[in-house]
């Protein structure tokens, strides 16, 4: 178990809308030390993003009502969270998702069928500490 | 003058254009017509009856010509040595939603436009030079080169193009065109790759869930657990894997039928890329203490221009097959032999295993069939890497058998062309 008083605590907004996978990531997230807090959907998610502060974003892409291209579009819009680094974790195939959030500036690309839950965690914490921030092709 | 002579570019034109039925008809059409042209200017050679029967003969094959013409379900045009419209069929006019005679004359390249790409198209030329001045037969499949012809509207449908040269008497006199509308075959193949991408998502979301959840019950996070908490979540864990497996596999032989895949062929050391894979299987090989031999049967084996994801993957199951099919401690023996005649290799995977009956061996590629001595020996098999492997050994233009003894094991070949794979856009890797 890692010491979370000598690390600092990342706030991460955890954008995902299927609930079972949400708690999980949640709970092993502030289990590992992060202040979590969560949307379900791009819309809710923007609203969050701007009205807080955050060290990193961790966003689904497909989601109802407004879906992560949808969010990233509009983030990148608006300076005061413009820089706010994004990683994906998403269990969509294709290099046309891939080639469109990069360009949209996101920082990390994670397959959420490519990594046990520990790995999504600590994938998270490398990239906010480092700023190496992993892409799956 | 011999009448024979008149319905000599008949024969001579068919034979000369020996590919498409439409080309074929085009052809004669045009032979007819030179023929009647013959006719016209001869004709006072012949004596009355003659050039009446003739005149006859070549009005029937006029006649029937143009019925064929007017019931073709392709689009025909016709163009000249200088690339005016010579002819244009009655389902090329509907498609353009012109009138075929509203085109006759017109230089091809300023009447009709055709464009190339989806999201942005550009302006795309007919390759009509090549096929006029040098007889080339240009084949462009829409669902591939994602070509659209402009109708009078200026709205864009996607063709399949097929261009040949025409040959009259032996002279270039043209080139043949015909077209289809795919708009429905497009549509479709949309579909279908949508609902690949749609299920994709949708069946790996839960099992992300469970798996996730196991893996947290396994790290401890809702407390120690007892062993025996251990050992049913173990099992629930390995049944979780079983399924994403499934699920990759699936996924996999889905979008090599729809022909996402991509295909990016590099210069790939074969050799080293069984040697990989034969690395990769290590904790399972040594479980099962079997010796692994990779026979290769000349040094100099060229690197051939290959899709490592694709060649891993056939490799990959192939090897695996035989791991899991073999009496433990038995050897398992790759042969890679490269055959400069046939210009291509042979990769063969023996193994000294269950073997398969000879009742159930036509079946073996068919997918989710499992031989009964398989199912038994191996009961969380899932029936689908031969048809995985056999889709991507044919699309990469080789071949792939088997021979097999039942209770004494199976050797599995396959061939790559010396030439290589060739390369497709396709939007998603085999393995992701």
């Amino acid at each position: 178990m890692k010491n979370t008083e000598e690390q600092k605590q990342y706030h991460i907004l955890v954008v995902e809308d299927d609930v079972p996978t949400l708690e999980a990531i949640g709970h092993k997230l502030s289990t590992a030390g992060f202040v979590i807090e969560s949307a379900t959907d791009g819309q809710t998610a923007l609203g969050r993003l701007q009205g807080g502060a955050y060290d990193g974003v961790l966003l689904d892409l497909r989601m109802p009502v407004r879906d992560g291209f949808w969010f990233l579009e509009e983030k990148n819009k608006d300076p005061s969270v413009v820089s706010c680094p994004v990683v994906i974790f998403t269990n969509l195939a294709g290099e046309e998702q891939l080639r469109r959030a990069l360009d949209l500036g996101v920082r990390g690309y994670l397959k959420k069928s490519k990594h046990s839950i520990q790995e999504i965690v600590d994938e998270v914490r490398t990239c906010m500490e480092t700023g190496k921030c992993r892409i799956d092709y | 003058m011999d009448p024979f002579l008149a319905l000599l570019p008949f024969a001579s034109v068919s034979t000369l254009i020996p590919f498409r039925s439409a080309g074929f008809f085009l052809a004669g059409i045009a032979a007819a017509g030179i023929g009647l042209l013959l006719l016209r200017y001869t004709s006072f050679w012949f004596s009355g009856t003659d050039a009446a029967k003739l005149q006859k003969r070549l009005r029937e094959s006029v006649n029937l010509l143009n019925a064929v013409m007017y019931s073709m379900d392709e689009g025909l045009i016709v163009v000249s040595r200088d690339y005016k419209i010579v002819l244009v069929n009655r389902v090329a006019g509907i498609m353009l939603r012109t009138a075929p005679a509203d085109l006759a004359g017109l230089d091809i390249r300023r009447a009709l436009g055709f464009v190339k790409g989806e999201r942005n198209p550009i302006s795309f030329e007919l390759p009509l030079e090549p096929v006029i001045e040098h007889g080339e037969i240009i084949i462009l499949k829409a669902l591939d080169e994602g070509i659209y012809a402009k109708d009078k509207n200026g709205k864009l449908f996607p063709v399949s193009l097929f261009l040949a040269s025409l040959i009259v008497e032996g002279k270039r006199q043209g080139a043949v065109i015909t077209f289809t509308d795919i708009t429905e075959e497009k549509r479709l193949n949309e579909a279908r790759v949508s609902f690949i991408s749609i299920a994709s998502h949708q069946l790996h979301t839960p099992l992300t869930g469970i798996r996730w959840f196991v893996e947290m019950l396994l790290d401890g996070d809702a407390g120690a657990l007892t062993e025996e908490q251990r050992n049913f979540t173990d099992r629930i864990y390995e049944g979780t894997t079983r399924m994403i497996d499934l699920v990759n596999l699936l996924l996999q032989i889905a979008r090599v039928e729809a022909g996402r895949v991509i295909v990016d062929p590099r210069p790939l050391d074969f050799k080293k890329l069984l040697e990989d894979v034969i690395m990769s299987m290590k904790p399972q090989i040594e479980k099962k203490k079997h010796i692994i031999s990779l026979r290769v049967s000349s040094q100099d084996v060229p690197h051939v221009p290959l899709d490592k994801d694709i060649m891993w993957q056939a490799a990959q199951n192939l090897i695996d097959n035989a791991v899991r099919y073999s009496y433990p401690g038995t050897e398992i023996v790759i042969s890679l032999a490269f055959d400069a005649k046939k210009q291509k290799f042979i990769c063969s995977v023996q193994d000294h295993g269950i073997g398969i009956p000879r009742e159930q061996q036509n079946r073996m590629f068919q997918k989710f069939y499992r031989a009964d001595n398989a199912i038994k020996y191996v009961p969380e098999g899932s029936g689908l890497g031969l048809n995985l492997v056999k889709q991507l050994v044919e699309d990469w233009g080789g071949a792939i058998w088997f021979e097999s003894q039942e209770g004494e094991g199976s050797t599995f070949f396959f061939t790559v062309p010396l030439i290589g794979m060739k390369p497709r856009q396709g939007d998603v890797r085999l393995i992701t």
